[in-house]
């Protein structure tokens, strides 16, 4: 486990737990990247920009009553009696994550959130070995401690041409 | 807090108009959108109040081709130019690695171009940047207007730091683009390799 990157550690570990929960499954890194979401579509990536900003804005807003909070405990939800929003928090060598369900026609959304809670523990445990795992220098390309040694002007309109632009 | 996937070899960026309200940092966002083919973008999120003011942050991303074998992902925000929102202002620039800012040209403008990008300085201090190493590009928009306070004016009140900048009408797109690609290319060569 410690050799495999964030993103493949996620896919390990949630991919056999897809089919047993009704509900999109997701883990977002705390600035908004997509570490793993069960529906791979366009809206993967802006599911991850809202969760990290409502997040964001609720633990602010946490913090103006009561500052110094430990957030890590909290959960975050947003629901009715069948549909909803349901997120926590975890850590992983010192980064913040966030494990996250979208449901809908949810018969019983407090075994489903019990499901996301036990994942979340699961992964507690897998993790708590690899707290203090120092990072691991993998390769430098050009300028010493950067990806990139030099970009011209010309990789970068191949770049954008390449969006269409 | 750029994300460097070496397995699958992507590389993730963020990056953040910010400018004073009503200055073009929407437009600008809308304009690329508008112009990247389908096959490249998401979905463009916008937390709007009803008057159609930005009210948390716009959001595209975008993913463009590869270089030097890394696919690159961008992903754009702007932030709420209004003062009174200052809060959400400092929540977005969290993990920031690239910014544009966008300064209104209009003279009776340039109280509130200071005032933001003072804010942006102070915002980036608080969360422990060094502000002269964060990839930044000036943007002097609405060009096209009159009234509207020479380039040399611009730079000597809010380009101290003599960042790249390019004047703009983001409206009708000129500028939109330079301005990308410039600091999409200052995001991409301050990406720190080598480590996972």
């Amino acid at each position: 486990m410690k050799s495999l990157n964030v993103v493949d550690k996620m896919k390990l570990i949630l991919e056999p737990k897809r089919a047993g929960i009704n509900a999109r499954l997701f883990v977002t890194r705390e600035d908004g990247i997509t570490i793993y979401d069960s529906i791979q579509n366009q809206t993967t990536t802006s599911v991850s920009a809202l969760v990290s900003g409502v997040w964001q804005a609720s633990e602010a807003l946490m913090g103006l009553a009561h500052p110094n909070q430990d957030v890590m405990e909290f959960r975050l939800g947003f629901d009715t009696s069948s549909q909803g929003i349901y997120l926590m928090p975890f850590s992983l060598n010192t980064k913040r994550y966030f494990l996250g369900a979208i449901y809908q026609d949810c018969i019983n959304p407090g075994q489903l959130k019990r499901q996301v809670v036990m994942i979340k523990e699961e992964m507690d445990r897998l993790f708590a070995s690899e707290f203090v795992t120092p990072k691991t220098k993998i390769q430098t390309m050009g300028r010493e401690g950067f990806l990139f040694q030099e970009i011209t002007d010309a990789e970068i309109d191949r770049l954008f041409s390449a969006g269409g632009i | 807090m750029s994300f460097v996937n070496y397995h699958t070899k992507e590389v993730n960026c963020k990056i953040v108009y910010y400018g004073p309200g009503l200055g073009g940092k929407t437009t600008n966002i809308q304009y690329i959108y508008q112009k990247t083919s389908s096959q490249n973008k998401g979905q463009i999120i916008t937390l709007n109040t009803e008057n159609e003011r930005t009210l948390f942050f716009d959001f595209l991303p975008l993913d463009l081709g590869e270089i030097r074998g890394f696919k690159t992902r961008f992903h754009l925000y702007t932030v709420p130019g209004q003062v009174f929102y200052e809060a959400s202002r400092k929540l977005i620039l969290r993990g920031v690695d690239g910014l544009v800012f966008v300064a209104d040209s209009q003279v009776e403008r340039m109280e509130a171009n200071l005032e933001s990008y003072q804010g942006l300085e102070r915002n980036l201090a608080e969360q422990g940047y060094d502000v002269s190493k964060v990839p930044m590009v000036m943007q002097w928009n609405k060009r096209d207007l009159p009234n509207i306070v020479p380039v040399e004016d611009l730079r000597f009140q809010l380009n101290k730091r003599k960042f790249p900048e390019f004047e703009a009408v983001a409206t009708n797109g000129q500028g939109v683009f330079d301005t990308l690609k410039m600091v999409s290319k200052s995001v991409l060569l301050n990406i720190k390799g080598g480590l996972e």
